[in-house]
């Protein structure tokens, strides 16, 4: 169903980006990835919560294990660049699941066509449809907040 | 419920006690009248200085939202290197995200720290940082600055933002440093000073380029400068050489020796250093081994027309290629044994090796132009002869004639060209231990460091020295800065601002110069007229004197009627039309004989223009029947 993120792991599974494919500096970072078994409302608000508590571990170590040197760095000629030619997928585990970027060049200056990978659009649309089956209507409030779904993010 | 009696009635005074926040600070900003203090590099309007700006449009290049449009201003004279074009934001677009700011290589657009932007009129949200229409109005010092005159469109003078940076640019201001060889090995041999760039620096000094094209308008011959060195970016030196040979069929004595217009206005070199153009050509032409494989030309149709070319130096190479392609049987005349003219004798080895002249030379030769060296015209063959059978005629002559100082036993001292042939493609010369060189132009540099040259290779150990006098002093003296910091670095003594006066001579041996100081250079017309205190005097010893203070040109080898109808400017230049004609009919003419600027690049663009013009008049002739 397109589930990630706090709704994916709020069901027990075991599953976060930065571990399965570990990009900029995460593979030197430790950290865990809490999960809940029951996959409601209450498992997903306690995965935020738990994530906030490694979220502050991660910038904790972020800052002994910084190098030292050169904060910026000159950037090359910017009329100069060419995105070599064909198409690729990129993601990183973002605060709501996960977020994708297809990008697709034909060797021009400009991409011929991006596409953002949201994780509001399963969310918000898919699963909040399964969920909402047979709840009543005091629940629709809670369960909808905890999906965290963003109307500006489904649709991009 | 709650009990009645639990609400307590207010007094009645309690809404007068809200009179007592009338008399205290506000919480709030009494906007407009107030307005908040911005951070400092606060990014807000744009601010453009015009007198800075030099219309290269690179902030409407980089701009992501396609904010900024160039517009022309016609009330702005551009200078050279400069366009009259300034930049018009649109607000509605505008992202402030400075890209703009940083990208600017004069800096002079920043963002200001003006955020308040209220104007009945809507053209004013779209218009130019400054105000074409009311001008400076905008614009006000910060004495008179207000918030509510600001609410009319009016901003703070001097209230920046966002300016460059820089560190922080995103084009990189510093040059990729040429390889040359150090002074004191370099003044041992005739070896080339400069070595060349390698692939990877010939990149990176092309990845600078920001490709605004204020070089190609700079440029005489308007060569496709930007292209080329985005194609040496691409690592395509082959398509990078097609690009170049659109414009000047000799890459490779360019790439040496030009005299570099495109970098003296590069939008780099405003605060930074400009891109090495010159150098890039030069890898380019040394980059491809056979120029005949890279580019594939070969010329039109043959047309059956013949055309005579008078010098085979850098016009007349270039108006034999021009008019080749274009089909017509092209014959050139000159008196040195190679072609290249004035850059074969000129520029020393060092800088101009002869072996990079015949590349040149040879790529011309195999496209079927036919050359006629060691033929003297005027000499060897006649001017009528040359006029009778010809269809046409290119005058490509430069100053071959050595000025003389004039002075007491000038005839004892050497002449500059005589010096600099005579060691290039000529026997040698041999030198003297103590040298004086007078003049402080290029030339002289040339015949100066050339000169020390000699010395260190014909007394090896001894102890030798070459001397420079010159008129002017450092301020004006002609040579570039480069030659000059150059001839320094290998030990060059520099006498500037003193004139010659007198060849002492003994037993007919030279044996120095007398100089007098010089008061002033130029008359109060700014033209040459150099005048002297007659008793501050010095003596330099030496026993050999090479004057290099400017060459003329001869025209004897033109027969006197002909001569007599050709017109001349008042500047004693030949004159021409807009293709290159003279007053002569079917003689056309370009370079130094009709130019001011005395270098190759121009002789090249006068080429261009009279090779246009010949092919228009070949052609309009043979559409008359005969």
């Amino acid at each position: 169903m397109g589930a990630t993120g706090q709704v994916l792991r709020a069901t027990g599974v075991n599953y976060d980006i930065r571990k399965a494919e570990p990009y900029a500096a995460y593979d030197k970072i430790e950290f865990d990835v809490p999960t809940r078994e029951d996959g409601d409302a209450y498992s997903r608000i306690w995965v935020i919560r738990d994530e906030m508590i490694q979220s502050v571990h991660i910038i904790m170590q972020c800052f002994e294990k910084m190098p030292e040197g050169e904060v910026y760095n000159k950037i090359p000629n910017p009329f100069k660049w060419k995105i070599p030619e064909g198409k690729t997928y990129v993601r990183v585990e973002s605060s709501r699941g996960e977020l994708g970027l297809y990008l697709v060049s034909n060797g021009e200056d400009k991409p011929y066509r991006v596409h953002f990978r949201t994780p509001s659009y399963p969310h918000g649309l898919t699963i909040l449809e399964k969920l909402l089956k047979n709840a009543s209507i005091a629940d629709v409030g809670n369960i909808m907040i905890s999906l965290y779904v963003t109307a500006p993010e489904i649709d991009r | 419920m709650k009990d009645k009696s639990q609400v307590k009635k207010g007094s009645f005074l309690k809404p007068f006690k809200a009179i007592k926040y009338l008399f205290e600070k506000p919480g709030t900003l009494r906007y407009p009248f107030e307005q908040k203090e911005p951070s400092l590099r606060y990014r807000g309007f744009h601010l453009n200085d015009w007198d800075k700006c030099t219309g290269c449009g690179n902030c409407a290049d980089i701009c992501p939202n396609k904010a900024i449009t160039m517009v022309e201003v016609p009330e702005i004279k551009p200078k050279p290197g400069e366009k009259n074009e300034r930049p018009k934001i649109d607000y509605g677009r505008c992202c402030f995200c400075g890209l703009c700011v940083d990208i600017c290589p004069p800096g002079s657009l920043k963002l200001s720290r003006d955020y308040l932007h209220i104007h009945f009129d809507k053209n004013t949200f779209s218009l130019l940082a400054k105000d074409e229409k009311t001008d400076k109005e905008h614009f006000l010092p910060a004495e008179e600055y207000s918030v509510l005159k600001a609410s009319l469109a009016h901003r703070r003078k001097d209230n920046e933002g966002f300016v460059s940076d820089l560190n922080y640019s995103l084009f990189e201001p510093k040059r990729v440093p040429m390889p040359q060889v150090p002074p004191e090995e370099r003044k041992l041999s005739f070896i080339e000073q400069v070595i060349g760039y390698s692939r990877e620096e010939a990149k990176r000094e092309a990845s600078r380029c920001l490709e605004c094209k204020l070089c190609e308008d700079a440029c005489p011959a308007h060569l496709k400068i930007s292209d080329y060195i985005k194609a040496i970016y691409e690592d395509k030196p082959d398509e990078s050489l097609r690009k170049i040979f659109e414009d000047n069929p000799i890459p490779a004595i360019c790439g040496r020796i030009c005299m570099k217009h495109c970098e003296k206005v590069c939008s780099l070199g405003l605060r930074g250093e400009p891109v090495a153009i010159r150098w890039l050509k030069r890898y380019a032409s040394d980059m491809i081994k056979d120029y005949k494989e890279a580019l594939e030309l070969a010329p039109a149709k043959t047309t059956g027309k013949k055309v005579a070319v008078i010098g085979a130096g850098p016009g007349g190479l270039s108006v034999a290629y021009f008019l080749r392609l274009k089909g017509h049987e092209v014959t050139v005349f000159d008196s040195l044994p190679g072609g290249g003219g004035m850059m074969r004798i000129g520029p020393p080895p060092y800088r101009l090796p002869v072996e990079s002249i015949d590349k040149d030379v040879n790529y011309i030769a195999s496209l079927g132009v036919k050359f006629k060296f060691n033929t003297t015209v005027g000499k060897d063959v006649s001017f009528e002869d040359i006029y009778k059978n010809y269809d046409a005629i290119y005058l490509g002559i430069g100053t071959t004639v050595s000025r003389s100082t004039r002075v007491k036993n000038s005839d004892k001292a050497y002449p500059a060209l005589l010096f600099l042939r005579e060691n290039k493609i000529g026997k040698g010369v041999k030198v003297g231990k103590e040298v004086i060189v007078i003049g402080g132009g290029n030339v002289a540099m040339d015949v100066a460091r050339e000169s020390l040259r000699l010395q260190h290779i014909q007394y090896p150990g001894e102890k030798v020295i070459t001397k420079t006098v010159s008129l002017e002093d450092w301020d004006i003296m002609p040579a570039t800065e480069e030659e000059i910091e150059e001839a320094k670095e290998e030990g060059i003594e520099f006498n500037p601002g003193w004139g010659p006066k007198e060849i002492k001579v003994e037993n007919g041996k030279v044996k120095g110069l007398l100089c007098v100081k010089v008061k002033s250079v130029f008359d109060e017309q700014g033209r040459f007229n150099p005048t002297f205190y007659e008793d501050k005097q010095m003596f330099l010893e030496g026993d050999m004197v090479i004057e290099a203070i400017g060459q003329a040109l001869d025209f004897s080898f033109i027969p006197q009627d002909m001569f007599k109808k050709l017109e001349f400017t008042p500047r004693r230049k030949v004159k021409v039309d807009d293709n290159g004609k003279t007053s002569l009919p079917k003689v056309f003419a370009g370079g130094d004989i009709v130019n001011l600027n005395l270098d190759a690049v121009t002789a090249i663009a006068d080429a261009k223009r009279a090779a246009e013009g010949i092919d228009s008049y070949l052609k309009g002739k043979s559409k008359e029947p005969s």
